[in-house]
């Protein structure tokens, strides 16, 4: 493009040499910021093919024919004058710059550049540095960097975040292909930029997948070092540790119940030994037999002071996370192309005893033009990713956190169980505080290995010819390969749901995964006059082929050797392939008239293989018009004013193989050596007249710089239409189906984006740079199916994410009502709590820059929407809840009941309800509750409910903190080294929130809350250098 | 570098770029993964497991808590409040029932299929009406039909058992005639009896009576009288169990899926929680029952070893006690829990019966008593004591002395006599048979059930459970019709249904 327009001027330039039939010479000068001569500026008369260019001092002169007044004054990077000479007698003509984004040049849909300004949709990049104050996974590096953009931080080791475009998963795309990512195989070291694609407007040409946005990654290629070459190593440093989350317990009473707790054998055979609560006897010293009590001669238990060796227990177990990364790239840049090879190396050791991770990223990528005209660019990235072992995490005697906040108690000091092996039975039996249901912890870690490796490959060649200045054509193949293999050793004596048995298991799995894509465009651009046109044509093949394997034994024969064959009853391993395909071809046009009015246009057409075959061709098109109304209208402190509206469609197919009726397999069962296959009949009917599924989204945006581009804003309002979805219509389950297939269910959402960008100092020894991101979206049910009004519980017209309870029983003044038995009465039907997603969600970003110093902080949260405290509600029941230690707890191990609960008793008349719980009467009369309860009944009964444990998602994080010191060139001038900085780099070094016992970032619009691992704050050293 | 030929090169390499393998649609919209037909012993094998529903109505399951016959102290692991919700739908299993008639078209055994599908239809339609009252029939099960019925009418509940006992009827005509087509092969897939027709034909006829009875407040409006006497006196072509080898059974195995409720691993979860029922336990001690000793460990707080036998250390939980206290008393050693060496020392546990002969035979006793058949309802009242005691393997002369206890000798075809075949019935039923101890009580009243502050149904041992909740959500009008004709339009688990009115 520059070229052309400097070849365009040159030419103009030319031919106003020759062109001089004279009416008037004017001169003037020409000057920029500060009053600096700017020169080569281009002058031309409009309304003619006059023009000139400004010399060195600014200086120009023209000739201007007698019917002509205006002259253009234009020049790269500032805005357009037009002066009459009319009018204007000064000559002096001072440009003023024009915004930064005028000229930004995105990376739009298929890897396509565009100006910002042309766009009609919103688009944003993610800003700054990547490589610093890193989290193993790079898109938790998004957090609170792109308004719109949710990123669901998980609390646990080695999992990816989930990522929330508007509410929904966006497509992940890198350079250009659709092809996602396991998020693990890239190195931030090797990402150019990341932006962020925020609706189907954008991301339409991508076809199904793109209907959510789009995430894209742009990788690294060659380099810009004046040199030509560059050697490049960055290396970070991260210790984990400091909990941001973790549950708070009581450390005054032990195992057991109602105060009663000995221990004999920890399978039952004592007075609450086994599968117990903590709500034993008090911690007082007293005497009583525990799992380490000595054995008298008669080979009894000799009781042994009851104290809370254990208070300390997670925070001795736990153990300091190492993050260690290590990138090295060499990159070269010469007449003929470029090449880059990437090393990256990740280590984490994770907080959890006997757990790591090793990452190996390798990446070679380089581009090589034949001709002026024609260049083939390609790349292979290798990624080796293994974990010996990741602990299950999930609510069981599997979870650290159940064994030992929840169900677990004070009176065992968890060093005490670091051999874990009874003395005499290595390798069949563990030593533990209970033989029933838990589990020693360290036990678990070394014993207990759930391995996993992952081998990824992609591949990616480019090919592109020029055929003219104004038409191009690409044709790109790529393809991905995935090949995980995991694996589970399951020692004896270890026990856990459905394994009670505890004789041990092996478990393997398999998957591999191919995808291909290959596509062809073919690209024209031109100008006619004020008008100009970019066109692209083009047509992809996408190929999905998927297939595992899985395998158990069903309890160990010989104990530690961890094989298939090694089991105890036949078992029969399970497999699942899939193979789609599908083809699109697709086309956009962007007019432009001057610079100002741009119009969008796209189509696509995907046939898919999964859908019905007399409907898997479908069409959907996108609009998109924006304005640039600062090149037109001058308003003052207003540097740059774009408007923009956009519409698209997006079609969508439906999950492979789910509309077809084909029979389901129970689990097998054995009865006296007869195993049983159970079949059944698929509840959801199949429907061959299904269409796709189609969503479309409206949006409007207004983007604009102010006060010299010390502020920018770019706000944007949208409504998503999902849908008509393909869903299961629900039938009344008498018909003998559940439902059936069908085009329906439409839902609506309706958002707004804001992000704000300020620059309120700015020098040339200090700066500071002000990013602020903020979203708000809430989506409707708009539509079921035919006359129907209600999906489920939702009703047409409600919120899709409303969250209804069981709440407990209350009067109309909200008094709880309680048995017999003093505790509370559940409702039998349920009542709406509020929303389960954020109101809002924001982040802030900030840089500072003195001389060679900058300091760079963020902080990001989301606000509102509940979810229920799953450990809190759990902890409530075990008696573990460090709320639970209350006066009423002291009567109760004594034996005595002392709490009342505070509502009311029925003591007689009616409440008849409709069968969706409307009430037809209410004769009920109440009296005060007098009866005396055990607390521990209390607790479980109201504390340990759903509708005590509903607490909103509030929280922000300081996520990232980096002080980063580069060393001037001056003290390098005379080493090897081209260039170095050194940073200090903190991430999620604060949590703000009402509840602590919980890490919220991970939550979106779930409802309900999984155990976790406690969350930790990463301090570390970042050393970069170039060669 | 040189110039060459790249148009050549590039033509190839773009070719070359362009070469993927692309498969013709048609090729690409099977599951790999799944079948489209199965052999039907398949989908019998599926049917016999919903029909055994041992997760909710097996050994030690929250049903035989509602039939009081044990009692759990820990709230966490459950209750006793009867609070009910919603039963469930079989329809879909019915789906499975149909499909499996399906697949049995054309094959030589398609009559036996046909026969059993014909006796599944009846078993899940009374399933479902015991429990809720009026439920879809002649709409139901019509999702794929050429005119689909998706929202289907409620039946009441009259028009539920006549086609329901027309089933069972047919079922047993067809069953007499599949026996007869010789060099058929035999039904699989099938866990209860291992495709002997005999034994299902008994177990068809068996289960006929067991509905019979259930609607002796209706022996007007159905004809329940002439229908029991039909069956009964014509056992060749109703041929009845004949002993309890004829049992319809599980047993139970340390395999895959087949592990009894309580056994070695699970002792540590439920020893001191799973106390016997005070309901239950306090008929075998009022009778000196043998089988208390089978069943039942003593309360170690009351237990004295030099008088092991002494009933007073049997000492059950009564349903209705807070849960909390029993808990203490639990760990105080002072109730009774199920006997270690018979439930909890292996992983058979006891097998669990579904349709057994001691029940058949408390039936035919009652429409004796009731005179609507001939016959002596004590040799059948003691056939069915015999059945039971058997089971747990009680030594004959145990059995015998226990005949001649004057609370246990038959009082005659009399209210007295009525009385003590449903209080046997109910202790024959411990821990088996589903929810039928319940619901014979809800018909008769025999035995009483206990009551106390733990109850959460105000203070009522519930006559129904209410509709599935899917159904207010996709069938709201019909259900909500068939709420307004029967019980005032409100889903009452304390209303009744018009069988037991």
């Amino acid at each position: 493009m520059k070229k052309t327009k400097a070849n365009l001027i040159l030419i103009i330039t030319l031919l106003s040499f020759v062109i001089s039939h004279s009416q008037s010479n004017i001169k003037g000068k020409v000057l920029g910021e500060n009053n600096i001569p700017l020169p080569s500026v281009s002058i031309a008369v409009k309304g003619s093919t006059i023009s000139t260019l400004t010399d060195l001092d600014g200086n120009f002169k023209i000739e201007l024919p007698a019917n002509k007044s205006i002259l253009l004054i234009s020049y790269i990077g500032y805005k357009l004058v037009e002066l009459d000479t009319n009018t204007t007698s000064n000559l002096v003509i001072v440009l003023k710059p024009d915004s930064q984004s005028l000229n930004e040049v995105v990376i739009t849909a298929l890897g396509i550049k565009k100006e910002k300004k042309r766009l009609g949709y919103s688009v944003q990049e993610v800003k700054g540095d990547l490589t610093k104050a890193r989290d193993p996974n790079v898109l938790n590096s998004l957090s609170g960097k792109v308004s719109g953009l949710v990123v669901a931080s998980s609390a646990e080791f080695f999992t990816a975040p989930n990522l929330y475009l508007r509410g929904k998963k966006p497509l992940i795309v890198v350079d250009g292909v659709p092809l996602g990512t396991d998020s693990w195989n890239i190195s931030p070291d090797d990402i150019e930029s990341i932006n962020v694609l925020k609706g189907a407007n954008a991301a339409a040409l991508y076809g199904s997948d793109g209907g959510n946005g789009a995430v894209q990654i742009t990788t690294k290629r060659g380099t810009k070092d004046k040199r030509g070459f560059v050697v490049e190593l960055n290396q970070n440093s991260i210790l984990q540790g400091g909990f941001n989350a973790v549950p708070k317990t009581q450390n005054n009473y032990g195992p057991g119940s109602y105060g009663n707790y000995a221990f004999l054998d920890g399978k039952g055979g004592g007075i609450n030994d086994a599968d117990y609560d903590q709500w034993g006897p008090k911690f007082d010293g007293q005497l009583i037999t525990q799992y380490d009590s000595p054995l008298d001669a008669n080979g009894k238990l000799i009781p042994t002071p009851w104290l809370a060796r254990g208070a300390n227990n997670l925070n001795n177990f736990l153990e300091t996370g190492i993050l260690e990364t290590t990138n090295l790239a060499v990159a070269s840049q010469f007449d003929k192309g470029n090449v880059r090879f990437s090393m990256s190396h990740t280590y984490q050791k994770g907080i959890n005893p006997n757990t790591k991770l090793n990452i190996y990223n390798f990446n070679l990528s380089s581009k090589y033009n034949f001709s002026e005209k024609t260049s083939i660019d390609a790349s292979a990235n290798f990624s080796l990713q293994t974990s010996p072992n990741n602990p299950n995490v999930n609510y069981g005697p599997n979870s650290y956190i159940y064994n030992m906040l929840i169900w677990g108690g004070a009176d065992y000091d968890v060093r005490d169980l670091r051999n874990y092996w009874q003395d005499g039975k290595e390798g069949l039996q563990q030593k533990n505080f209970e033989y029933t249901r838990y589990n020693n912890p360290y036990f678990m870690a070394y014993e207990w290995l759930r391995g996993k490796q992952t081998n990824d490959f992609r591949g990616q060649i480019n090919l592109n010819h020029k055929f003219n200045t104004n038409l191009n054509a690409t044709i790109r193949t790529n393809i991905a390969l995935e090949n995980e293999f995991e694996n589970e050793k399951f020692p004896y004596s270890m026990s856990t749901y459905g394994r009670e048995k505890a004789q041990g298991d092996y478990k393997e799995s398999y998957y591999n995964n191919i995808k291909s894509y290959t596509d062809f465009m073919l690209n024209y651009n031109n100008t006619f006059g004020d008008f100009g046109l970019n066109a692209t044509l083009g047509s992809n093949i996408n190929i999905e082929k998927y297939r595992n394997l899985f395998a158990t034994t069903d309890y160990l024969i010989v104990p530690g050797l961890y094989t298939l064959s090694n089991t105890q009853t036949p078992v029969q391993p399970t497999n699942y392939n899939s193979h789609y395909e599908t083809y699109g071809y697709y086309a956009s046009a962007d007019f432009s008239y001057k610079s100002f009015l741009f119009l969008g246009a796209t189509g696509r057409i995907d046939k898919d293989s999964r859908l019905p075959e007399k409907n898997n061709s479908f069409f959907y098109p996108s609009v998109s018009l924006s304005a640039v109304l600062s090149e037109v209208v001058n308003i003052p402190i207003v540097d740059y004013l774009k408007v923009r509206a956009s519409y698209a469609k997006v079609g969508s197919s439906l999950a492979i193989y789910s509309n077809l009726n084909t029979y389901k397999l129970n689990s097998p069962f054995t009865i006296n050596g007869t195993t049983y296959n159970p079949a059944y009949v698929n509840s959801v009917l199949s429907n061959q007249d299904l269409q796709p599924a189609f969503n479309s989204s409206t949006e409007f945006g207004i983007e604009t710089k102010l006060l010299k581009n010390k502020l920018g804003f770019d706000i944007t309002y949208y409504e998503n239409k999902n849908g008509p979805q393909i869903f299961d219509l629900q039938y009344s389950a008498a018909s003998g189906y559940d439902g059936k297939k069908q085009n329906g269910i439409t839902t609506k959402t309706k958002g707004w984006e804001i992000a704000l960008t300020t620059s309120p100092i700015k020098n040339e020894s200090f700066s500071w740079n002000i990013g602020l991101n903020w979203s708000a979206y809430k989506e409707y049910l708009q539509e079921v199916y035919g006359d129907i009004t209600n999906n489920g519980r939702i009703k047409v017209g409600e919120r899709v994410d409303a969250y209804y309870i069981t709440d407990f029983m209350r009067t109309n003044e909200g008094q709880l009502i309680v048995g017999n038995d003093g505790k509370p009465l559940q409702n039998a039907y349920q009542t709406r709590v509020g929303y389960a997603a954020p109101d809002w969600s924001a982040g802030i970003a900030n840089n500072l820059r003195y001389k060679n110093f900058s300091l760079d902080f963020s902080l990001d949260g989301r606000y509102g929407g509940k979810i229920e405290n799953y450990v809190a509600l759990k902890m409530w029941q075990s008696g573990r809840q460090i709320g639970t230690d209350t006066p009423e707890r002291a009567f109760d191990v004594q034996g005595i009941k002392s709490y009342v609960t505070d509502g009311v008793i029925i003591t007689g008349g009616l409440l008849t309800t409709d069968g969706e719980g409307n009430v037809l009467s209410d004769t009920r009369t109440f009296a005060p509750n007098t009866t005396k309860m055990y607390y521990q009944d209390f607790s479980k009964s109201y504390h340990g409910q759903t509708a005590a444990n509903i607490i909103d998602k509030t929280f922000f994080k300081l996520r990232e903190v980096t002080l980063t010191y580069n060393l001037p060139s001056k003290k390098l001038k005379n080493t090897f080294i081209n260039s170095a900085s050194v940073s200090l780099l903190g991430r999620n070094l604060i949590y703000f929130a009402k509840h602590k016992d919980i890490d919220l970032d991970q939550f979106n619009s779930e409802k309900g809350s999984p155990l976790q691992t406690p969350t930790v704050k990463s301090y570390g050293l970042n050393v970069n250098l170039k060669f | 570098m040189k110039n060459y030929n790249s148009t050549k090169y590039l033509t190839i390499l773009a070719v070359m770029l362009l070469v993927f393998s692309c498969t013709p649609f048609g090729d690409l919209t099977d599951d790999p993964n799944k079948a489209t037909s199965v052999p039907p012993s398949m989908l019998l094998s599926e049917v016999l497991n919903v029909v055994n529903n041992i997760s909710d109505d097996g050994p030690w399951r929250e049903t035989q808590r509602d039939n009081q016959f044990w009692v759990i102290c820990f709230d966490y692991y459950g209750d006793q409040d009867y609070n009910w919700g919603a039963a469930n739908f079989r329809y879909n299993t019915l789906s499975t029932v149909i499909a499996m008639e399906k697949e049995a078209k054309g094959l030589d055994n398609q009559e036996k299929y046909e026969a059993i599908a014909k006796f599944f239809k009846a078993y899940f339609y009374d399933y479902m009406s015991k429990r809720l009252g009026n439920i879809p029939l002649t709409e139901a099960l019509q999702a794929s039909s050429e005119i689909a019925i998706t929202q289907p009418k409620y039946d009441d509940q009259k028009s539920v058992y006549i086609e329901v006992l027309d089933l069972l009827e047919a079922a047993n005509d067809q069953i007499t005639k599949a026996k007869t087509q010789v060099g058929t092969s035999a039904i699989s897939g099938d866990f209860f009896f291992n495709g002997d027709l005999d034994k299902w034909q008994k177990t068809i006829n068996a289960y006929h009576l067991r509905v019979l009875i259930s609607l002796s407040k209706k022996n007007a409006d159905l004809n329940i009288a002439s229908k029991v006497n039909a069956i009964i006196s014509n056992p060749s072509k109703y041929p009845l169990f004949s002993g309890i080898s004829d049992n319809m059974m599980r047993t139970f195995s340390d395999e895959q899926g087949n592990r009894y409720e309580l056994n070695p691993t699970s002792y540590g979860f439920s020893r001191n929680r799973n106390i016997i029922g005070a309901t239950y336990l306090d008929l075998l001690k009022a009778n000196n029952d043998p089988r208390i000793y089978v069943v039942a460990d003593p309360a170690p707080f009351f237990f004295k070893a030099n008088d092991p036998l002494n009933l007073n250390a049997y000492v059950g939980a009564k349903t209705g006690d807070e849960q909390g206290q029993m808990q203490v008393d639990s760990d105080a050693g002072k109730y009774s829990y199920p006997s270690e060496k018979r439930y909890y020392s292996t992983f058979k546990g006891e097998p669990y019966i579904q349709i057994g002969y001691s029940e058949q035979e408390f039936n035919i006793a009652e429409a004796i008593n009731r005179g609507w058949t001939t016959g002596n309802a004590e040799t059948h009242y003691e056939n069915a004591i015999k059945g039971s005691m058997q089971f747990y393997d009680i030594e004959q002369a145990d059995i015998d002395s226990f005949l001649t206890n004057s609370n246990v000798v038959y009082k005659g075809n009399n209210t007295n006599g009525l009385n003590q075949i449903l209080t046997q019935k109910y202790v024959a039923f411990f821990d088996n048979s589903g929810i039928e101890a319940y619901c014979n009580f809800r018909r008769t009243g025999i035995p009483s059930f206990d009551i106390g502050p733990a109850n959460k149904n105000g203070g009522k041992i519930p006559l129904r459970w209410k509709y599935p909740v899917s159904e207010f959500e996709n069938n709201t009008t019909n259900v909500n019709a068939a709420l307004g004709s029967q019980y005032s339009g409100s889903d009452d688990i304390n209303a009744t249904m018009w069988i037991i009115k």
